[in-house]
């Protein structure tokens, strides 16, 4: 802290005194901002250049003072990020307290470190908007600096939680395509930084569209494209101005989607979240003893992490010892059982009711918007999650519905995007799917989907069935699998002196339930392919419907297993970029051989005629 | 920005490239890598046979290890030699003017098609065995999720460097 002459004694604002800098590489950029190589041009002749530590030796870059820093308010944050590490040693410290005599030292001891911490990253944080490419150095015995073309920024998200909006600040992360982590995480920029911090990117990124688009149009082979081109060029003015409007902070733009309170109350029925909530709760209970109190005897987890597992774990047996003890104490068997029937109501009504709360917190005032070529979404309740995803990253769309959805006319609504990791996302292994609308009338779904993927008209769509053979494969499966656990049941029941009977009571059932599900699985599953896309659906109870743009495919697979090969049907599969492991992928099974090999070459043909851009 | 489309029927040449199959070589190399792996299997079945039947094992394990052990090795030694030509019948690619189409697999087949323009970029490699051989191997990254790394291996190396050339010639203007 004190090697940084600029640093607390330096400007309470630091995007203030950048502005004239700021004009600049804006007019003549190329002249002032890149001559790399050569040294400091005088840029800021007024301030004396900080004592940087001895930057980098293969160092080109522009004067310090040009490059931009964190709000100072970042301190308090960055803290705030460390709290979960310190919260250990903090306690250490309250229990020490309770015997030692003074507890300031012991407090001064754990804060001081991690307080020097967070003002040292404070001060060695930079950012600075070169011609092309966005900088960022962090670092301060060991400087790193990451260079960020603007042309691979996906998106620009904040994160402003209750206490980021009492300073006016907001935590920014730069997502690129790939990788599991936001490219940069800047904690904090001041909101007018961040704007600012949107809209250079959005420049930047327009002018780097503009030339890749020049070098692309001077490299075309196919003289074909030129009306292609020309009417892309109708739909898109100015890349400069599309990206411009959508990189805009707040969603701004044609709004697409809006979920008001009688929609979260459906979502939050509908999702059932509140399985996790009531685990975490359950978890808390126990570790403040709520169990004890109860006169409940059980273990206690071994770790406060693992807490709300084990409690989730332990709760049939809790539930067994309380009916073994009504039964002892002398209550009539039937009172018991309504004793439990009305438990189990309880419980199931306030985790529905707790998937409420939970939808009314992440989904608070969630909005989708359209500006230009780009969709901007904003949600949450205390924490304000905004994200912004050009039109073009969608990979696929995918539509989803529930039994309990369809009880209520409505869908979900989701995209895969390659890369980005900030906006409402679901977790688990698909973390790189977004929802564009968490729960939306089904009327309501063609209109949104020709926004998102315009030309494309759900409701005209042209299903194709698979091969109707395949309901005979699946009921086979199915019947044989039934089988066995028939057969299963029969071994077990013989040594316990059950009569085999029982094997064919648990067959029936299943080879019934497997009969009907084979059946509309397969009446639902179906392909179709549009001017642009490529769809697919399946699902009986659970039903998905995916979309994928031509210009999406990456490869194409037709894939024939042994038991294929004899039914003579085959399985297409396209490929996608940014599919997690739970997505619904465009896999269609069952086709007949002749019909799943014309469309493979149909859709290679028409993959190869279009271009894939990140 | 991204959906454009160049022209509506495909090029003449899009399906007429011819199918080819892998060099020969391939499967001299196959072979050759399989019968290094059962040498080894054999050198660690015969220390386990001389240990349980010197160490005093119980005769129903030292059967085991022995005699069954054996018939396994016996049989990775038939596949060593059978395996690669079968594959290598099966095996087979066709560059086309759009793209690139392989073919695979014995039981479970596939054929898989990348779109020129949809390569990200290309490997191509070879292994000690492979350069005594004259073969290569020929990667090819996208941007998918399955096939974001499509291996086309046992092509004679200057039909790799071919290919690759062939399917990188596509314009850089699809850069990220």
């Amino acid at each position: 802290m004190p090697s940084e002459p600029a640093g607390p004694s330096g400007p309470p604002d630091p995007f203030g005194p950048s502005e004239p800098e700021a004009g600049r590489p804006e007019t003549g950029d190329a002249a002032a901002g890149i001559p790399a190589g050569a040294p400091p041009p005088g840029g800021g002749p007024g301030a004396p250049p900080p004592a940087v530590p001895a930057p980098a030796p293969d160092s080109g870059e522009p004067p310090p003072d040009a490059r931009h820093r964190l709000h100072p308010v970042s301190i308090l944050f960055i803290l705030g990020a460390q709290a979960r590490s310190l919260l250990v040693p903090g306690l250490f410290v309250v229990f020490a307290a309770r015997r030692s005599d003074d507890p300031s030292v012991w407090a001064m001891v754990l804060i001081v470190p991690y307080a020097l911490v967070a003002v040292v990253r404070y001060l060695s944080f930079r950012y600075d908007y070169r011609p092309d490419e966005l900088v960022i150095e962090t670092g301060f015995v060991f400087r790193k600096r990451r260079h960020i073309p603007y042309g691979r920024i996906h998106n620009i998200g904040s994160v402003e939680n209750p206490l980021h909006r009492a300073f006016r600040v907001a935590e920014v992360r730069v997502e690129t395509a790939g990788g599991e982590e936001p490219e940069a995480r800047i904690r904090v920029l001041s909101l007018d930084a961040l704007e600012e911090m949107r809209r250079r990117v959005a420049v930047g990124k327009a002018r780097g569209a503009g030339a890749a688009a020049g070098a692309g149009a001077a490299a075309a082979t196919a003289g074909e494209q030129t009306a292609a081109g020309e009417a892309g060029a109708a739909v898109t003015p100015s890349p400069a101005a599309a990206v411009m409007a959508g990189v805009a902070a707040a969603p701004a733009g044609r709004e697409l989607v809006r979920l008001g309170a009688r929609d979260l109350v459906l979502h939050g029925l509908i999702d059932n979240r509140g399985m996790v909530v009531a685990g975490a709760a359950l978890g808390l209970g126990w570790q403040a003893g709520l169990f004890d109190r109860a006169g409940i005897d059980a273990g206690r987890p071994s770790s406060p992490w693992s807490g709300g597992w084990e409690a989730w774990g332990e709760l049939p047996q809790l539930a067994w010892q309380w009916v073994a003890r009504s039964l002892q104490s002398g209550s009539s068997p039937l009172r018991v059982a309504v004793g439990v029937l009305v438990a189990v109501a309880l419980f199931l009504l306030l985790v529905r009711v707790l998937s409420i709360a939970w939808a009314f917190y992440k989904l608070w005032g969630f909005r989708l918007a359209l500006a230009g070529r780009e969709l901007a979404s904003e949600s949450g309740l205390l924490t304000r999650v905004r994200a912004a995803v050009p039109l073009h990253r969608i990979q696929t769309v995918t539509v989803s519905e529930t039994p309990l959805h369809r009880l209520f006319r409505r869908v979900e609504v989701s995209a895969e995007t390659a890369g980005g990791k900030t906006g409402s996302r679901e977790g688990g292994g698909d973390r790189e799917r977004q929802r564009l609308a968490p729960v939306l009338r089904r009327a309501e779904l063609p209109a949104l989907l020709a926004e998102i993927l315009p030309g494309l008209d759900l409701s005209a769509v042209d299903w194709r069935p698979v091969d109707p053979r395949g309901e005979r494969r699946m009921r086979r499966v199915r019947l044989v699998s039934a089988a066995v656990a028939g057969i299963a049941v029969t071994i077990a029941a013989r040594p316990a002196g059950v009569s085999p009977w029982w094997g064919l009571a648990a067959f029936v059932p299943l080879a019934l339930l497997g009969i009907w599900i084979a059946r509309r699985r397969i009446r639902r599953l179906g392909w179709a392919v549009t001017d642009d896309d490529v769809l697919y659906r399946s699902g009986g109870l659970w039903r998905h419907l995916t979309v994928a743009r031509d210009s999406k495919l990456q490869a194409l697979a037709l894939e024939e297993s042994p038991i294929d090969r004899r039914w003579g049907m085959a399985t297409l599969a396209l490929d996608t970029a940014g599919a997690g492991m739970t997505s619904h992928r465009l896999h269609v099974p069952y086709l007949a051989r002749a019909t799943a090999r014309e469309l493979f070459e149909q859709l290679e043909r028409r993959a190869a005629a279009t271009a894939f851009r990140w | 920005m991204s959906e454009e489309r160049a022209g509506e029927a495909p090029p003449a040449e899009a399906h007429a490239g011819p199918e080819r199959k892998l060099d020969r070589n391939w499967i001299t190399q196959q072979r050759i890598g399989r019968w290094i792996r059962v040498g080894v299997l054999a050198g660690v079945w015969a220390v386990a046979s001389l240990v349980v039947t010197f160490a005093g094992a119980p005769a129903a394990v030292s059967a085991a290890v022995v005699g069954g052990l054996g018939a396994l090795l016996v049989l990775q030694a038939v596949l060593a030699h059978v395996w690669p030509a079968k594959t290598w019948k099966h095996a087979s690619y066709r560059v086309t003017g759009s793209g690139i189409e392989i073919r695979r697999g014995v039981w479970w087949r596939e054929v898989v098609a990348v779109p020129r323009s949809r390569v990200q970029h290309t490997d191509v490699s070879q292994g000690p065995l492979e350069r005594s051989l004259g073969l290569g191997s020929l990667v090819l990254y996208t941007a998918g999720t399955d096939h974001s790394r499509v291996a086309l291996p046992g092509l004679a190396y200057e039909d790799a460097l071919a290919i690759r050339d062939r399917l990188a010639a596509v314009d850089e203007d699809d850069a990220v």
